[in-house]
């Protein structure tokens, strides 16, 4: 994905100035800076919220500029972003959502949907494989209830079941003890593949770490401002932003 | 910006606001005792039945329009509403339904030729403002001895049935609008069942208005004799008019020993336009009463349509072991207001209601879930499950009033409620796993109203999902 001189307000401030990037698929693309510098607002660019104006510039993904699509036409491109806070929806349950979700992706392949019995087969596989209890989260209202951590296993599952291409983690880290982000690291490292771009925008340099992150982009006031490799993290953990 | 979205996807673009010059014979605006004698001398009717229709209207005068309901509108002028409005031609010298309105019918996607009907056939009554203009299948089921024709010809051909149950689950001192219904009453259906008889196909009435100003007073009667049963559907639209039009109705069902009645209401008024103006109030008393031993009636509905709802179908469950049932999806958007709910009165031992109600509300629209379980002292061992869901798209407003009073110990109640509120975000994440804002949707009202629809019968359950995803995709389906 090529982000090209991308400038984007929220409610009329400006918060992306000019941003330029290059995401290469195969990698780990960590994403740090300071509050307030525009990472969530460059996800959420990405994917189509309507609450980020895009001023001038553009977003190219698989040859094509995602800037005029809408929300789901980007998802079923592949972009899949993993909120910081996943929604909650009493009365819609796991199955009836995940199999329109699935089946939307199937029709748009042209590949046959999927029957309620295969269906539900596969998402108590899914279901058990993140350690829910199939029989429960099939019929379990959208992260109803969950904590925090369930509700990043619960995103997991569905990047497992939907096998999107550009992932976001917007801070999929944020309130998970040790084991729950080496569980996220472990999932993200076994999940790339050559066609797979994953961005993880995190303030924990340790996180940064356990993906291995082959790209680490600092962005500041709505730029990204260096570009580097892993070692990158150590002069953010010794110094801060300050020194870009 | 997305909330504006929802509200215009949610828009109900009112296919059925059509209305046509249908040359009607109008008796003048206004209400009092003439009116009244007028309306009944057209109709022929017996002595008894107009004197009926006069001690309504008497105690109507004395009787104060209700006002505990969650709903505002404008005080109406009943002295500015055409009370009688016929078309001048229904049938000719061949004693077929004319032409021009069987087309209009035809339009409305209502057969009232039984050659169109397909092999699942329906038995129609369509009743166009005050007039029945055509009732089919009659001789098919005059055979099993099922009478099923306007109310008008049931007084005329059937006076002692009327006379035994008319008004008899609904008085007409039961409130404001059924006692002006008893009064000015024009047409509606009649249906009986007699004693061990399944009614071969469903019965339905369709109800119409299309003449401006125009006030529909229908009553539809339903007896139901020991052993029999019957599946009755009901559906109704009316012209777009900026006007309001008042719409008062009363339904009387009569259940004896193990008797099943199945009501079954799609209902698709004009809701007014985006702003609120126009739509009917639909203002209507239907009551069941399961006289019987074992006794059972459901009511389903599918509200999506008229201005104002002030509904409440119920049972008196008076036969030891008798059921009653209410199975409600009501769609409210712009600045349409529901009040509606269910009645479930136990009298009898053993007797059972199960409620089932699903409020779905856009735009800037209010519905309320209004509902009582009385048990009496001698309904031993009676129980009630209630479950009132909700879900709500951006701000719209949404109340439930479950009230519940009983004097027995031995009773078993249950109660369950979920809130679902549709925020923007909500919608966001959804679309983001590949649905379009469209198909969200649908997948939440579908999920959501799935356990109602499963109670509509075949045909209806298709008709009344179609509905709701025509006003979710604010096509012109």
């Amino acid at each position: 994905m090529k982000i090209q001189n991308l400038s984007v307000a929220k409610s009329n401030k400006k918060i992306l100035n000019n941003l330029n990037a290059n995401f290469e698929p195969g990698k780990i693309h960590a994403i740090m800076g300071p509050n307030g510098s525009g990472k969530t607002t460059l996800s959420y660019t990405i994917a189509g919220h309507p609450d980020c104006e895009v001023i001038s510039g553009d977003i190219i993904y698989k040859e094509q500029s995602l800037k005029d699509l809408e929300v789901h036409e980007r998802s079923l491109l592949g972009v899949h972003l993993c909120p910081q806070y996943p929604s909650v929806i009493d009365g819609l349950s796991h199955a009836a959502f995940l199999k329109e979700a699935i089946n939307i992706r199937r029709h748009n392949q042209n590949l046959e949907a999927l029957d309620e019995f295969e269906f539900l087969k596969l998402l108590k596989q899914k279901a058990e494989e993140f350690k829910f209890n199939p029989k429960d989260y099939i019929r379990h209202s959208l992260n109803s209830g969950y904590s925090g951590g369930e509700k990043k296993r619960n995103e997991i599952l569905q990047i497992s079941l939907l096998n999107p291409k550009f992932i976001i983690l917007d801070e999929i880290d944020s309130g998970l003890d040790i084991e729950a982000m080496k569980y996220i690291g472990n999932f993200i490292n076994q999940y790339i593949q050559p066609d797979v771009t994953i961005l993880a925008i995190t303030h924990y340099p340790e996180f940064a770490r356990l993906l291995n992150a082959k790209e680490v982009h600092i962005i500041k006031q709505g730029q990204i401002v260096k570009t580097g490799d892993i070692d990158l993290v150590k002069s953010i953990e010794a110094n801060g932003f300050g020194d870009f | 910006m997305q909330n504006k979205q929802i509200i215009e996807t949610l828009d109900t673009k009112y296919s059925l606001g059509f209305s046509e010059n249908i040359d009607s014979e109008t008796i003048p605006k206004g209400l009092n005792e003439d009116v009244i004698r007028l309306i009944s001398n057209k109709k022929n009717e017996p002595e008894w039945l107009l004197n009926w229709r006069l001690e309504a209207f008497r105690h109507w005068l004395t009787m104060e329009e209700p006002n505990w309901a969650s709903v505002n509108y404008p005080k109406i002028d009943y002295q500015d509403i055409f009370y009688y409005s016929v078309p001048k031609k229904i049938k000719n010298e061949a004693g077929e339904i004319d032409p021009e309105l069987k087309a209009y019918f035809e339009k409305l996607g209502v057969p009232i030729g039984e050659q169109q009907v397909l092999a699942g056939n329906i038995a129609v009554d369509a009743v166009l403002d005050s007039q029945s203009v055509g009732t089919t299948f009659k001789e098919k089921l005059n055979k099993v001895g099922i009478i099923f024709c306007s109310f008008n010809e049931a007084v005329i051909n059937h006076p002692e049935l009327v006379k035994q149950y008319l008004g008899t689950v609904v008085s007409y001192k039961d409130n404001y609008f059924a006692a002006l219904n008893s009064a000015v009453f024009s047409d509606g259906s009649f249906c009986f069942i007699p004693k061990g008889v399944r009614s071969p196909m469903e019965l339905s009435t369709y109800f119409r208005i299309n003449q401006a100003n125009v006030g529909q007073f229908e009553r539809t009667l339903i007896v139901a004799e020991e052993g029999s049963f019957v599946s009755y559907l009901e559906g109704c639209s009316a012209s777009r008019r900026d006007e309001n039009q008042l719409h008062a109705a009363v339904v009387e069902i009569i259940a004896l020993d193990n008797s099943t009645v199945k009501y079954s209401t799609v209902q698709n008024w004009y809701p007014g336009d985006e702003n609120g103006k126009g739509g009917v109030y639909n203002f209507v008393t239907k009551r069941a009463d399961c006289r019987g031993y074992k006794s059972h009636v459901s009511w389903t509905q599918i509200e999506t349509g008229s201005a104002i709802t002030w509904k409440y179908p119920s049972v008196i469950l008076r036969g030891d072991e008798s059921v009653g049932e209410f199975y409600s999806v009501a769609l409210t958007n712009h600045h349409q207001q529901a009040d509606t709910g269910t009645k479930m009165i136990h009298l009898g031992k053993n007797t059972k209601s199960t409620i089932i109600s699903k409020s779905i509300s856009a735009g800037n629209s209010s519905g309320t879930y209004r509902g009582l379980v009385r048990v009496g002292s001698k309904a031993d061992n009676a129980r009630n499950f209630t479950q009132c869901d909700s879900l709500i798209f951006g701000n719209a407003q949404v109340h439930t009033h479950p009230y519940i009073e009983t004097t027995n110990g031995s009773v078993t109640l249950e109660h369950e409620a979920t809130t679902s509120k549709i925020s923007d975000e909500h919608l966001f994440y959804l679309q983001q796993r590949g649905m379009s804002e469209e198909q969200a949707k649908n997948m939440l009202v579908n999920g959501f109203c799935k356990s109602v629809f499963q109670k509509l019968p075949g045909e209806f359950a298709v008709e009344a999902q179609k509905l709701l995803e025509i006003n979710l995709e604010g096509s012109l389906g």
